[in-house]
């Protein structure tokens, strides 16, 4: 830098330049700023596979485990895991499907426990049950949907918010009957001819696993988690499920596979960096 | 007296029978949990929902066995008072035993998580002690005068009535292997076939179950027309001609059963427990019809005139 002189023009234009490149300098700084800032949201609202589009809660969690660094108002982030499975390998078997010749003409087989070739599972629900402090986003407004395809329904397992629309959808050339179960009762039993226009029911309840039936088909096996909230994933043909959006905070997660039942672990979601979990079924388990 | 208490508790054992079909069509054999003969650890659970259906169904139930006790106990007194013969005697005690075999299938039925063959046995059974009564409640009045037809339409009466037997028997399995709905809507055949290759039993089940119907149908439209037509006594056309309406009646029952059951609307989730449970109960009146209508007939010991029939002189007077 130039030493301060009486000021004479030289020195005069030297000044001008040095402020000119600090100004450059700082400039620059700021930007680079401005540019961490922006990517950061768009990450955090990416919809995951089964959890619809929700705006980030406005207030931060206190918990009692908190993480080091106080976290800022509205920080979320994901929770990433996989569900492996240990156990001895399994056949699904065929499905027998020739009493009805629509079904008949595509093959399927037994979808209860589906294990990946990286031995994880497929159609796990994991979705968090306990431990949510902050407001709830409104449910979504856009329909989820459940079909009827190749005599299966499709998505098998998926997880949907209270309040939130539910097509129900017909894509076959045969007749069906969806009929959906609480538990052991039945809270609807409505035919759907082939060609029939799909029709929606929406539901109120929390932490409800509904189970979809086809009483012609009683083969066709559908489940769809009911909750509160817009915490939840399914594994897919990888076994890997990320929650996102999630408050920073401490919850209990839970794993549901239809066969071989719940599994429970809590996680502590930090607002720096993606909280970890990995769950594993080693076949002994029962959902019964 | 004795007639009356024979048919009270006949009748009874009738709404049993429907109650039975209410827990199945409600799913509420489990409502108490594998617990018997307590309901959750109790014998006066809060009867509500499917619990009232359930232990409701075990209360009449044991109502039924105690009466059933009582009235063996009075053929037995009235036998050994007037020496009628022991026959009223063998069928009380049969009557006690078939009441005492059905309890412990139900309980079987609760600790083996509703399986199909025990609840088909225990729909078997309970029809075997229905019949039996119906028969104790037509003898505890004594003899009457029975109307003498040729031995083959005795024979058709009783194979008409051995076929529905077996007609409950299938839809029993059938429905309790939950193929009530395997062949969809479609009639009559199964998604367009006739016998479907390489299907479930069930499949196989319904498909017989079809056909039986059918053949009930055809086998009491000839009870009405050979025994029926041919008789002079009101009471025995009556009772022939009964039989093919109550099969009729029968498998509009069945049609309805099927659309209520698929969800069909304005049919409702009420108008398909009624029509399933309907299905049985009328089920049970054929049984019945039929069972009376063999007892009020006789083979005859010679030919019989196809023209017509001759009246049995009483054999007994009543008690």
């Amino acid at each position: 830098m130039a030493a301060i002189s009486d000021g004479g023009p030289g020195e005069k234009i030297m000044t001008k330049r040095i402020a000119v490149v600090a100004f450059a300098l700082s400039a620059l700084a700021l930007s680079a700023c401005e540019e961490k800032k922006q990517e950061a949201p768009a990450m955090n609202n990416q919809p995951t596979t089964a959890a619809p589009t929700a705006a980030a809660p406005t207030a931060a969690a206190p918990t009692a485990a908190a993480p080091a660094a106080a976290a800022p108002a509205g920080a979320t982030q994901s929770i990433k895991g996989t569900v492996a499975y240990t156990g001895a390998p399994v056949v699904m078997e065929k499905i027998n499907r020739a009493v009805d010749p629509y079904c008949a003409k595509t093959p399927m087989k037994e979808e209860t426990l589906i294990v990946n070739s990286n031995k994880t599972l497929a159609n796990v629900l994991v979705r968090i049950t306990k431990g949510i402090n902050t407001a709830l986003p409104p449910p979504p407004s856009t329909a989820a949907q459940i079909e009827q395809h190749e005599c299966m329904y499709r998505p098998r397992v998926q997880g949907i918010v209270a309040g939130q629309p539910l097509t129900i959808k017909n894509a076959d050339g045969t007749t069906h009957n969806v009929h959906t179960y609480k538990g052991s009762t039945t809270l609807f039993n409505q035919a759907q001819i082939a060609g029939s226009a799909p029709f929606e029911k929406t539901f109120k309840d929390d932490m409800a696993m509904l189970k979809f039936k086809c009483d012609i088909h009683p083969w066709m096996t559908g489940y769809v988690s009911v909750t509160n909230h817009p915490y939840f994933a399914v594994t897919g043909a990888d076994g890997s499920f990320e929650i996102k959006n999630v408050p920073a905070g401490s919850y209990t997660i839970e794993a549901w596979q239809e066969k071989l039942g719940t599994k429970e672990m809590p996680v502590t979601v930090a607002a720096d960096k993606p909280a970890e979990v990995k769950f594993s079924y080693d076949g002994t388990e029962s959902a019964k | 007296m004795l007639q009356r208490f024979a048919i009270g508790l006949a009748s009874l054992c009738f709404l049993l029978l429907l109650v039975g079909g209410l827990v199945h069509n409600t799913n509420s054999g489990l409502a108490c949990g594998t617990d018997w003969p307590r309901c959750h650890g109790t014998f006066t659970p809060r009867m509500q929902g499917g619990v009232l259906i359930e232990h409701g169904h075990r209360l009449t139930a044991a109502t039924v066995g105690l009466l059933t006790i009582v009235l063996a106990g009075a053929l037995a007194w009235r036998e050994r008072r007037t020496r009628s013969g022991r026959g009223a005697v063998w069928m009380g005690a049969g009557a006690v035993a078939l009441v005492i075999a059905q309890g412990l299938l139900g309980a079987l039925t609760v600790h083996l998580g509703i399986s199909a063959p025990v609840s088909t046995a225990h729909l078997g059974v309970s029809i075997l002690f229905f019949a039996l009564l119906v028969v104790i409640a037509n003898r505890s009045g004594g003899e009457r005068a029975a109307v003498v037809v040729a031995p083959a339409k005795v024979g058709l009466v009783g194979a008409a009535l051995a076929l529905t037997y077996v007609q409950m028997l299938l839809g029993a399995a059938m429905r309790h292997l939950g193929a009530g709905l395997v062949c969809g809507v479609g009639l009559p055949l199964c998604h367009g076939q006739l016998w479907p290759a390489g299907a479930h039993v069930g499949v196989y089940l319904h498909i017989l179950h079809r056909f039986t119907a059918v053949a009930v149908l055809a086998a009491t439209i000839a009870v009405a027309i050979a025994v029926g037509r041919a008789s002079h006594v009101p009471s025995v056309r009556r009772l022939a001609f009964a039989a093919p309406a109550l099969a009729t009646a029968q498998i509009g029952l069945g049609v309805l059963s099927l659309y209520a059951m698929s969800g069909f609307e304005p049919l409702s989730h009420v108008a398909d427990v009624a029509s399933r449970t309907a299905h049985l109960g009328v089920a049970a009146l054929i049984v019945a019809d039929l069972v009376t209508l063999l007892l009020a007939l006789r083979p005859a010991a010679v030919a019989a005139n196809t023209d017509g029939e001759r009246a049995a002189v009483a054999v007994a007077g009543r008690a």
